[in-house]
């Protein structure tokens, strides 16, 4: 069954400020959902705490909008809970890279399959206007009483070191590029990051302005290639791993790369690793008969605590 | 009727480790019902731990003060150990003989040294045994070292007057996964160690008689709540290492055919994230912690609380606060249960209190989390996880039978229409899986509309905290009587009514009379208030717990308004003895309003 614009709209409205670029990313996604092919029925977002973080109320898939930084984690035991589920997250900079950065980090182990899209804006804005994670020292942004003074961290390198598989940064004043993206990393098959820088209007009108991305951010170089062709091919995943981290290590905080970074579809999800331990998804093992008695067989454990 | 308390220990990884499980199931091979415990350190080479087992021909739930019989093989075990300071780390076991019990030592200890005229000392060369098995061998004689259990057992064996021939054949059983090699030194041990008893000549101990054989099962309580947990259709257990909780995924782990995905992610805060994403994507899903676990998880939890996700939360308590002491028992963590997070949500706390209610208990806690739709806390601790215990296979039978799924308003297709949180007379809305065709559900932490998105008005406010905040009626009336509390004796005529939960109910329940009645409560939260009508009316009532501030009295006065006169305390990090309460009571019989309990 195809579905369009419209089937998404959960007839919630939206109260993000106006001009507010989650509205972009919105679309992007509804978009990308509709361009992916998914049921909106076996679709969820899973969301953080933070403006970017109430956009699942205003989408009509599943919605599960959690506590700050936890969004990961909710999202993978939703995942593992029952595979047929497409997730997707969004959540914000401070969600993620902040108060969330050790699931963040931590969920590149277990390459989950599972879509994290970063509404990255370099500030807390719902708290109205701190410095977020991603905001360089030093800078000044209108609602900060001094400098920022904390350094930035870059959430691409430790994406990509971390194990995410599929790493990948955009505007989100490009909503084509945006759902050209989402749709790939929807169709993924593991753990997949997209950093979208995020215009702030309200708190960081200074630097995340389209007039000031269009000037400070710029596609890959022509030709970069950052799909591994051959998954099984260790020497190739090395090599696209380091051509990404070159261009990271080339940008600085007034010149940011967008594009796909790096995506290897490695056949090794975390999936894979507990079917291959035998224990099939949750959801498809019946627990009960229809008297309700439990069709467990605990012979084996009798047998194995049995004097 | 037999009674005995056996023990031994030495330094943790010397090799006595295993011996009070190779001890208790020779015991339960010749037909009787054990319960044994371990007290280690938060360390896994050098200190000293110690095992305790009582073995009888009836069931038995508690430990007690004095040992009958004790084979040690250092000194540091007799006569205890100081620090640099010259400060005790621990007393050693002289003290805790019975008189007239028997103390195995390893004849380089000077004997000397030991005060007590009243206990049978016998001097054992565990060097000839171990240079006799590893010349047979051709090994190190440090390769034999390490059989240590092996000789505290065959000793013990020998003096409780089991033939050579059982004994081996118990061994060789217990040990049959083992290579034939280690198989046959073992036994080479056993025959050796015996043989050199029986040349001493030494009065035995007991003749125990061989007993029926029953089907029993060598069962500590981490091994029970992962039983409650698969029969219950739990399929995902999510944890992350702490002692003395992680014992019971690595056994779920080490069980596949259960079906049960255990994952061990970065951290508590992960961990119950996760165990609620699961439990919202429609499956049972749970996890085990201790109380600094517990501490990390407490704004998950309220999270369930506020979306009404049914989750399990097993917390096998141990010495708190902060790191507290990771290896011993107490029960710290009620009131913090009772409280758990910020605001006000409906959540159950439940609370067995010997191996068959850890497994029912915690199967029940399933049902009541999908009934109630809210989370339910076990609050266990080690004083029972980590206690062996007889098991008699026939009970697990018997409850898989009896036990009946039950996943309340958990429905499908409900269609379009559908909204998750809708207002209903008992405060309990439909549920339903994630990705079911007919509808898209709303989770969200913020209050919510019926729909499960943002709302701040305040009617719905109301209605919703409402929702929340009163299904415990509905509870009260209908979770059975036998799962909420259980008597012991006569409530009227006694002259002395216990009140306790948890692991002090073993000994409470050996040290009962006539005089002396029990209130067991099952359940905490919401308190069965029918049975503190009955306590009201008793004679004379104390509150009997392992933590320093009476926390369930605490508890029962902050919601109940009644005021438990006495109090019996132990907060030492040991478990209750038998003895130790029985004293208590007499104590409060006799005036006392607070009795603290210092056994070892």
């Amino acid at each position: 069954m195809t579905i369009n614009l419209s089937d998404l709209d959960s007839h919630e409205q939206n109260d993000w400020c106006p001009g507010c670029l989650d509205t972009s990313i919105l679309l992007s996604v509804k978009n990308a959902i509709i361009g992916a092919g998914l049921d909106q029925h076996k679709t969820v977002i899973v969301s953080g705490i933070g403006c970017s973080s109430k956009l699942p109320h205003f989408v009509n898939v599943n919605g599960v909008h959690t506590l700050h930084g936890r969004a990961i984690p909710f999202a993978e035991g939703i995942k593992l809970a029952n595979p047929e589920l497409n997730v997707i997250i969004h959540s914000g900079d401070g969600d993620t890279y902040g108060i969330g950065v050790g699931h963040f980090i931590s969920a590149g182990r277990r390459n989950v399959n599972i879509k994290l899209f970063v509404h990255d804006n370099g500030v807390y804005s719902l708290t109205k206007g701190q410095a977020s994670p991603t905001l360089p020292e030093g800078r000044k942004i209108k609602s900060l009483p001094e400098p920022n003074i904390n350094s930035a961290l870059d959430p691409m390198s430790l994406a990509l070191i971390a194990g995410y598989t599929f790493v990948a940064r955009v505007s989100s004043y490009n909503v084509k590029e945006q759902t050209d993206l989402m749709i790939k990393a929807i169709k993924h098959n593991g753990l997949a990051l997209i950093d979208v820088l995020q215009g702030c209007p309200t708190y960081n009108p200074e630097y995340t302005s389209g007039q000031w991305l269009m000037k400070h951010t710029k596609k890959l170089p022509d030709g970069y290639d950052g799909v591994v062709h051959n998954a099984s091919d260790a020497n190739e995943v090395r090599q696209k791993k380091l051509s990404a981290l070159s261009v990271i290590a080339n940008d600085d905080e007034d010149n940011l790369t967008t594009g796909l970074f790096f995506q290897w579809e490695n056949p090794d999800t975390f999936e894979d690793r507990l079917i291959k331990r035998g224990i099939n998804p949750p959801i498809t093992q019946k627990i009960a008969a229809d008297d309700g008695s439990s069709t467990i067989d605990l012979s084996k454990v009798i047998e194995s605590l049995s004097v | 009727m037999t009674d005995l308390n056996w023990m031994t220990g030495g330094k943790q990884g010397s090799g006595i480790d295993s011996a009070l499980e190779l001890f208790a199931r020779i015991m339960m091979k010749c037909g009787y019902y054990v319960f044994g415990y371990r007290e280690y350190f938060s360390n896994i080479k050098g200190m000293h731990s110690f095992f305790t087992l009582r073995v009888s021909d009836k069931k038995v739930r508690a430990l007690s003060s004095k040992v009958d019989l004790a084979v040690f093989f250092d000194k540091e075990a007799v006569f205890g150990e100081k620090n640099n300071f010259g400060e005790v780390v621990h007393e050693g076991h002289l003290k805790d003989l019975r008189p007239s019990g028997t103390l195995v030592i390893d004849s380089k200890i000077d004997a000397n040294g030991i005060q007590r005229k009243d206990i049978n000392v016998i001097q054992f060369d565990f060097d000839t045994v171990i240079n006799a098995v590893a010349k047979k061998f051709n090994k190190p004689a440090s390769d034999v070292m390490i059989t240590k259990n092996v000789m505290a057992v065959a000793i013990s064996a020998h003096l409780l007057g089991l033939s050579e021939q059982k004994v081996t054949d118990i061994i060789s059983d217990v040990f049959s996964h083992k290579p034939q090699q280690i198989i046959d030194m073992n036994i080479a041990v056993a025959n050796q160690t015996m043989e050199s008893m029986d040349a001493l000549n030494i009065k035995k101990v007991s003749s125990l008689p061989i007993l029926d054989k029953k089907e029993l099962l060598y069962t500590e309580g981490f091994a029970a709540s992962a039983i409650g947990k698969a029969l219950a259709g739990c399929k995902m257990q999510v944890y992350y290492p702490i002692t003395p909780a992680s014992d019971e995924s690595e056994f779920i782990e080490s069980h596949p055919e259960l079906g049960i995905r255990v994952v061990q992610p970065e951290s508590e805060l992960a961990v119950i994230c996760m165990t609620t994403g699961a439990a919202i994507a429609g499956i049972r899903a749970s996890t085990s912690t201790s109380g600094p676990g517990l501490s990390l998880m407490t704004e998950a939890i309220t999270y369930a609380g506020m979306c009404e996700v049914p989750i399990v939360v097993v917390d096998h308590q141990r010495g708190a606060p902060a790191t507290g002491q990771p290896t011993r028992t107490e029960q710290g963590d009620l009131m913090f249960a009772a409280h758990i997070g910020h605001g006000d949500f409906g959540h159950m706390i439940l609370a067995p209190g010997n191996i068959e209610e850890y497994i029912s208990t915690v199967s029940m806690a399933f049902n009541y989390a999908e009934k109630y739709q809210m989370p339910v806390i076990v609050l266990g601790e080690k004083a029972v996880a980590q206690a062996s215990t007889t098991l008699e296979a026939s009970f697990v039978r018997d409850l898989k039978s009896k036990y009946k799924v039950d996943r309340g308003k958990l429905i499908q297709s409900p269609g379009s229409d559908y909204k998750r949180f809708r207002f209903t007379d008992d405060n309990i809305s439909p549920r339903v899986q994630m990705g079911d065709p007919s509808t898209i559900v709303w989770y969200t932490g913020d209050e919510h509309d019926e729909r499960g998105h943002i709302s701040e008005e305040p009617n719905i406010r109301n209605r919703m905290m409402e929702k929340r905040n009163f299904k415990y009626e509905k509870i009260l009336t209908e979770v059975p009587p036998d799962e909420r509390f259980t008597i012991f004796g006569d409530l009227k005529k006694a002259d002395l009514v216990a009140v306790s939960w948890g692991g002090p109910s073993g000994a409470i329940s050996e040290s009962l009379s006539d005089k002396i009645a029990f209130v067991q409560i099952k359940m905490l939260n919401p308190l069965p208030l029918d049975a503190l009508e009955l306590i009201k009316k008793s004679k004379k009532t104390v509150c009997i717990e392992q933590n320093i501030s009476g926390q369930l009295r605490q508890h029962i006065a902050s919601q109940t308004g009644l005021v438990i006169a006495n109090q019996i305390l132990k907060y030492n990090g040991r478990p209750m003895r038998k003895e130790e309460v029985s004293d208590a009571f007499s104590r409060v019989l006799k005036g006392e309003t607070k009795v603290i309990l210092n056994d070892y």
